[in-house]
């Protein structure tokens, strides 16, 4: 065999798969898809004991190896080499879960039956031993007749031994394994499960149980809604509080950069194009990679500690009464970060109208994408006074729009599960993992992974957007000693003021209407349009270019224009890859056109109302 | 009486299950979270300050969390007199799990 060894991570959800996957393979990690569906295939480089480099591949978590979902069904299909694009494995890693033995090891012997070289690894050990478990690994390699190894992979302990253990199969080939209960049915499988779990557990003591003292609040009645809106709001507070300091230095480099670049060039097309469209525009985005880090940060806390599962228990009650699913709580959060991702975890909920719901609803959850057309839009317009003890009334705001977005969202599902996707709500089904503290490189692993995402598109979309815009807003030039702006006579402005026909009504300007068109592409490239129709604006007046985007916002527009303006972003579908992607998970165009309708008009009339509204008070 | 009933903190048994009041899909995940008859469970936490909201039990070790539509049904018992047989070994009819005895077991 030419190919590298190829070694598969098999387990339950919540076994800690990811954690020992990102223990072994570090950064060397690759992402893909598997061919002709949309599962993702994650895998990464191990060198074993002897040298050799390994393949390992992270497959996705499953309770046993009759699939309720494609995500499943690709574990399944894996095992039994039959998955399109995947090679039989050869040796297995079954990662079982220390601390909930008799359910994890079912499934472990439900898959040891395929024969495959595989490893037993009791993760957690360190849980188990907290749960006050006194585990023998021996006992159960004996009982079991393959090898077992103890691990806590968020503290790589025990990955030296697992690594030796697999050199070890890979090298002898295929061991002899005994049958343990092919041909058994489900419950007597389970039984001899329990015996197995009787036998690995030497002693078991009374112990303080900290998942269930922490649950106690967590879980209350009263207290668990409150701790829930209370981490919410810190994170809101947090996406402002602590990002200044780094959006200065990043403002810094880029205005560093835009000097040396004006050193370097001489007045003309390069010079514009290279300081107006390319360091401007792209500038203008990147400076919030630091805020989209903190949102990330906080959402893959919530997750890797255990917590999301519980915010999805609070939020059931809520979420049936507009008929969806509690799952359906977790592909909406992730949307906070992202819509790609959330639209994409809905593959967890089964049932087909729950599924579509969400999947509908998704976009109107607040992406990180909106923030940096929060953020200036905020930053210029609502002042930067507190309203309370540690309450800023731009965070207020920022929190505001938030929940617009979600108050929106329900009502959608209310209507869309009385219309368009009618049927019974499958309700919700899930386990509640204990409550773990993060490894901090696997959280800085994930923010890394995020950022390189956020940055490829601000080199790739947000770039190509930029540059074009700039080729529309820079030509035709107005002639010598006409009265138009530059920009007016543009083939830009003039597209915007077709545009600004149905755009005026609610409140929008020229400018507005210029930079949603290639904001379609993705939302944050409102700002840097923004930034490239005002930095050409200015042409050479030099007491214009001093003025930061911000402050030519505020001399440009009226509030009940950013108001509104703010609120379209609430609502507005605004990027491509949402679209794509609600393609490709609902084969057809029908559903990603139905989205895009259905929240322009949603976009429009509440602009609309907010305009006309804040108009009449006065503002 | 049903899980729903149970009072929190209470330990008791899983009696009996009606699995044709569940969809094949939902009675496959609660087998799969080790829901079934001898299954020691325990009402931990329940959501919303009124009526049904969600309920999370521990089955066995794991934490679950469900709606009241499938805590009804399942059926459990309390109280020491009448704890069903455990429900390894003697309730499948396998026996220990000696490594020697478990291939005869296919």
């Amino acid at each position: 065999m030419t190919a590298q060894p190829l070694i598969a991570l098999v387990g339950n959800p919540n076994a800690g798969k990811s954690a020992l996957f990102n223990a072994l393979t570090g950064a060397r990690q690759k992402l893909g898809n598997y061919p002709g569906v949309t599962v993702e295939r994650k895998s990464g480089r191990v060198s074993l004991s002897d040298g050799r480099p390994a393949e390992l591949v992270d497959l996705p978590g499953t309770y046993s190896l009759t699939p309720t979902s494609p995500d499943e069904e690709v574990t399944r299909d894996v095992v039994i080499g039959k998955q399109q694009g995947e090679r039989l494995p050869d040796a297995l890693v079954l990662v079982v879960d220390a601390t909930n033995l008799e359910n994890h090891l079912r499934f472990a012997l439900e898959v040891l039956d395929l024969g495959l070289p595989s490893v037993v690894v009791l993760n957690m050990v360190d849980l188990a031993a907290r749960d006050g478990l006194e585990l023998s690994p021996e006992a159960l390699s004996e009982a079991l007749g393959v090898p077992v190894v103890s691990t806590v992979a968020v503290r790589k302990r025990g990955l030296d031994h697992l690594l030796h253990e697999l050199t070890t199969l890979i090298g002898t080939g295929a061991i002899a394994l005994r049958p343990h209960t092919r041909d058994l049915s489900f419950t007597q499988r389970r039984a001899r499960a329990h015996d197995l779990a009787r036998t690995t557990i030497v002693r078991e003591t009374a112990s303080r149980r900290l998942t269930q003292s922490v649950d106690r609040i967590a879980l209350h009645p009263v207290f668990g809604p409150l701790v829930l809106l209370g981490l919410l709001f810190l994170m809101f507070q947090g996406v402002y509080a602590w990002s200044e300091a780094p959006i200065a230095m990043i403002e810094g480099w880029a205005e560093e950069l835009g000097n040396l670049a004006t050193s370097l060039t001489s007045e003309g097309y390069f010079r514009s194009f290279l300081v107006d469209g390319v360091i401007n525009g792209v500038g203008s985005v990147v400076v919030f990679l630091p805020q989209i880090l903190i949102l990330f940060f906080f959402i893959l806390m919530l997750e890797a500690t255990g917590y999301m599962t519980r915010a999805a228990f609070l939020m059931d009650g809520l979420m049936a009464k507009v008929g969806l699913s509690g799952r359906a709580f977790i592909p909406l959060l992730s949307s906070f970060a992202c819509a790609v991702p959330g639209i994409m975890a809905t593959r967890s909920i089964s049932d087909p109208k729950d599924r579509l719901t969400t999947i509908l609803i998704a976009p109107l959850m607040t992406c990180s994408a909106r923030l940096p057309v929060y953020a200036v839009i905020i930053g210029a317009f609502i002042p930067a006074r507190s309203v309370g003890p540690g309450i800023g009334l731009q965070g207020l705001v920022l929190f505001c729009l938030y929940l617009g977005g979600i108050i929106g969202a329900m009502l959608v599902a209310l209507l869309l599960r009385r219309t368009v996707t009618k049927g019974q709500s499958a309700g919700l089904l899930m386990e509640m993992p204990k409550y773990q503290w993060p490894r901090w490189q696997d959280i800085v692993l994930g923010l890394w992974q995020r950022a390189v995402i956020f940055l490829k598109r601000a080199g790739g979309i947000i770039f190509v957007s930029t540059i074009v815009l700039w080729v529309l807003l820079s030509f035709p030039k107005p002639p010598a000693g006409s009265d138009t702006s530059p920009v007016d006579y543009s083939a830009a402005g003039r597209i915007a003021h077709v545009l600004n026909v149905v755009m005026e009504p609610i409140g929008f300007n020229r400018d507005i209407s210029l930079a949603l068109v290639p904001a379609m592409a993705a939302r944050e490239v409102a700002v840097s349009a923004l930034a490239t129709t005002y930095s050409i604006d200015a042409g050479d007046d030099e007491e214009k270019l001093e003025h930061s985007l911000g402050d030519r916002l505020k001399n440009n527009w009226s509030l009940p224009t950013a108001l509104a303006f703010l609120v379209w972003f609430v609502f507005a579908p605004q990027c491509i890859s949402t679209i794509a992607v609600t393609r490709r998970e609902t084969n057809g165009w029908k559903w990603p056109a139905f989205m895009v309708g259905y929240l322009f008009l949603i976009a429009y009339v509440a602009a609309g109302i907010t305009y006309w509204t804040a108009v009449a008070a006065g503002l | 009486m049903h899980l729903h009933q149970l009072p929190l903190g209470q330990p008791a048994y899983i009696d009996r299950i009606a699995w044709d009041r569940l969809s094949p899909g939902e009675a496959q995940r609660l087998r799969e979270f080790g829901v079934e008859e001898g299954a020691s469970v325990e009402a931990l936490h329940r959501a919303g300050l009124f009526g049904r909201g969600a309920l999370a039990c521990r089955i066995g070790r794991m934490t679950v969390a469900m709606r009241h539509v499938h805590a009804d049904a399942i059926h459990v018992r309390t109280g020491a007199e009448d704890l069903p047989r455990p429900i390894p070994a003697a309730a499948s009819g396998i026996a220990s799990p000696s490594p020697e005895q478990a291939p005869s077991l296919s």
